[in-house]
């Protein structure tokens, strides 16, 4: 197996006394796109806050790029190369597409840069090619507030995306959305991915979506890992179609 | 961009009117006192960093003005060590100690993985401005208690032998600390409207986005809540000089939490606010206690409310955005319904 981008040991989260993750093992190759599914409750969105730094492990490790992360604070982990989408889409209301696409590029620019000069041709690119790609060019100058929930939820990807994550985190990215903006929303994950430098983590409730853009999936149950494998692998499981798929489609 | 076309307005005509007042007003008195009331828009303006753009309310930013002024008080008067009894190292202390004082509090305040936020915050800094007052108060020997420490000497710069320029208080401060008090809001307002202020905008909207984006919000903060010290010790500074005494209050919750409401009445997160209500509180509660011995306060107090239930975002929010109303109606009557330009909502 080729090292892996991300890998978690025995990790686990406990919340006075109830085991929300409790001992995952989990290990995501470079440019791969990994399905996080299970029922409610199952610890998904508690391991993605764990790796984000969001919340501290009860025990375990995390390691990124071979380099253990366990200990650092939430902004040496995204300064490391790791970005995030959280479930409950979260930006700048007041500040508009613009500017919270600057706002996501410009953290590592120190605080002396950030006060005296403008954003340099390179980053104004950056933020003219995500605006083209989460398809918000139109709206560049619209407060944040302001969008549709699904445009909320494409200018959180663009702000994880744009800069230059190696590990990209979605919390149900297309909650919300209509079909057709599902569909485009799996093409832009799959695009994002394609070149084998970014790999993602994508948690979803919508089974057809995460069929789509996966390479394998990672199915938990009860805080811990009830199978993993590739897409046919799983559906064909039958510990999980008893807890989870059978019951996602009836 | 971030700014309102409106504001570069409201400041110029401010600035001219600022400018032109000593030469209007021929009563030396009232010169003498906006020329105080300066050094308390600094306390303001300073306030409103922290408060209007980081969302940080902080209800002990006397602190810092008091320990500016009592650092001139003590250089000047009692003197430290060797050094000279100088105004200007004074002065130069009364920025230092303040910015030190706040690096301290902001490694203590902000550190931990938990900041503390909100009403801790504020807690936390109303007590810090009561442990000065009762502190001054108490440190006698040094700090002079109840006192503090009178007869602050200020020097009168010799221009020839029969003139004198008594720079310290009359015309000659009314510039010095309105020169001062103008350049550090030019400067502060290149400062929000530069990439980091949009920084300082996103913590005060959404602070617990910011860490997974990339920034420490400790550094963020404690940059412009040091920042935000220096400049109110300054303004404390200058304050003790022009007054030539200080005393335990001007460190206390009491000026502290007058200055919230100076940046309330102006409007919060314009800096022209904090300036616009510094100056205008204070002269009416010094023209109204001439006026009405007993009943000014009550007076003043009912004006106050009433300003701040009814105008949210402050009298300079409620020009702005008059103008700008003005502004839209006169293109939509050009341009017709489509031509209009596309508005800004804060």
């Amino acid at each position: 197996m080729a090292e892996s981008i991300l890998a978690t040991s025995s990790l686990a989260k406990s919340f006075a006394g109830f085991r929300a993750v409790d001992g995952v093992d989990i290990a995501i190759s470079p440019g791969e796109v990994r399905g996080l599914i299970g029922p409610n409750g199952a610890g998904k969105s508690t391991l993605l806050k764990l790796i984000v730094g969001a919340i501290e492990p009860t025990a375990g490790r995390i390691t990124f790029r071979g380099r253990d992360i366990t200990g650092l604070p939430p902004h040496a982990r995204a300064r490391a190369g790791i970005s995030v989408k959280f479930q409950i889409t979260s930006m700048f209301d007041s500040l508009t597409v613009y500017q919270n696409l600057l706002i996501s590029v410009q953290a590592a620019e120190g605080t002396w840069t950030l006060s005296r000069f403008s954003p340099d041709a390179m980053v104004k690119q950056k933020i003219g090619e995500t605006l083209e790609r989460v398809q918000l060019a139109g709206k560049r100058d619209a407060p944040a507030g302001w969008l549709s929930h699904g445009e909320k939820q494409w200018l959180e990807i663009g702000m994880a995306l744009i800069s230059g994550p190696e590990l990209l985190l979605l919390d149900e990215p297309t909650s919300g959305m209509s079909r057709s903006e599902t569909n485009a929303t799996v093409g832009l994950v799959r695009d994002i991915c394609s070149d084998g430098r970014v790999s993602a983590l994508v948690i979803e409730h919508d089974i057809e979506f995460i069929k789509q853009v996966s390479d394998r999936l990672t199915v938990m149950h009860h805080g811990r890992v009830l199978v993993e494998g590739s897409v046919e692998q799983v559906e064909r499981d039958e510990t999980v179609q008893s807890v989870y798929l059978r019951r996602m489609e009836s | 961009m971030h700014r309102l076309p409106a504001t570069r307005y409201l400041e110029v005509s401010l600035v001219l009117g600022l400018l032109v007042y000593p030469v209007v007003q021929r009563d030396a008195f009232q010169v003498d006192l906006i020329g105080k009331l300066f050094s308390f828009a600094l306390l303001g303006i300073a306030l409103d960093l922290v408060w209007g753009y980081t969302g940080l309310l902080s209800l002990g930013h006397a602190a810092f003005f008091g320990w500016g002024g009592y650092m001139v008080g003590f250089v000047t008067v009692r003197g430290i060590w060797l050094l000279p009894k100088s105004i200007w190292l004074g002065l130069l202390l009364s920025v230092a100690v303040p910015t030190l004082a706040a690096v301290l509090l902001a490694g203590f305040l902000f550190s931990g993985r938990r900041a503390i936020g909100g009403a801790y915050f504020a807690i936390s800094t109303l007590a810090v401005s009561y442990l000065s007052e009762q502190g001054a108060l108490a440190w006698e020997p040094v700090l002079g208690g109840f006192n503090g420490i009178p007869n602050i000497p200020s020097y009168q710069v010799m221009l020839s032998s029969a003139h004198n320029l008594r720079l310290w208080s009359g015309t000659p401060f009314y510039y010095l600390a309105g020169g001062v008090l103008v350049a550090i809001y030019f400067l502060l307002r290149r400062w929000v409207d530069s990439r980091f202020g949009l920084v300082m905008r996103a913590v005060r909207d959404n602070e617990d986005r910011l860490p997974f984006l990339g920034y420490s919000t400790i550094r963020v903060k404690s940059v412009v809540f040091v920042v935000s010290a220096a400049i109110a010790g300054l303004g404390g500074g200058l304050y003790a000089l022009h007054e030539g005494y200080v005393s335990p209050p001007l460190l206390g919750f009491g000026l502290s939490t007058q200055a919230v409401l100076w940046v309330a009445v102006g409007g919060r997160g314009f800096l022209l606010g904090a300036i616009v209500g510094s100056l205008l509180v204070n002269y009416f509660s010094s023209a109204l206690s001439g006026a009405f011995l007993t009943l000014w306060m009550i007076i003043l107090g009912g004006a106050l409310v009433v300003i701040i239930l009814k105008l949210p975002t402050g009298l300079v929010g409620a020009v702005l955005s008059w103008i700008e109303k003005r502004r839209r109606d006169h293109s939509f009557q050009e341009r017709g319904p489509n031509g209009g330009e596309h508005s800004r909502h804060k």
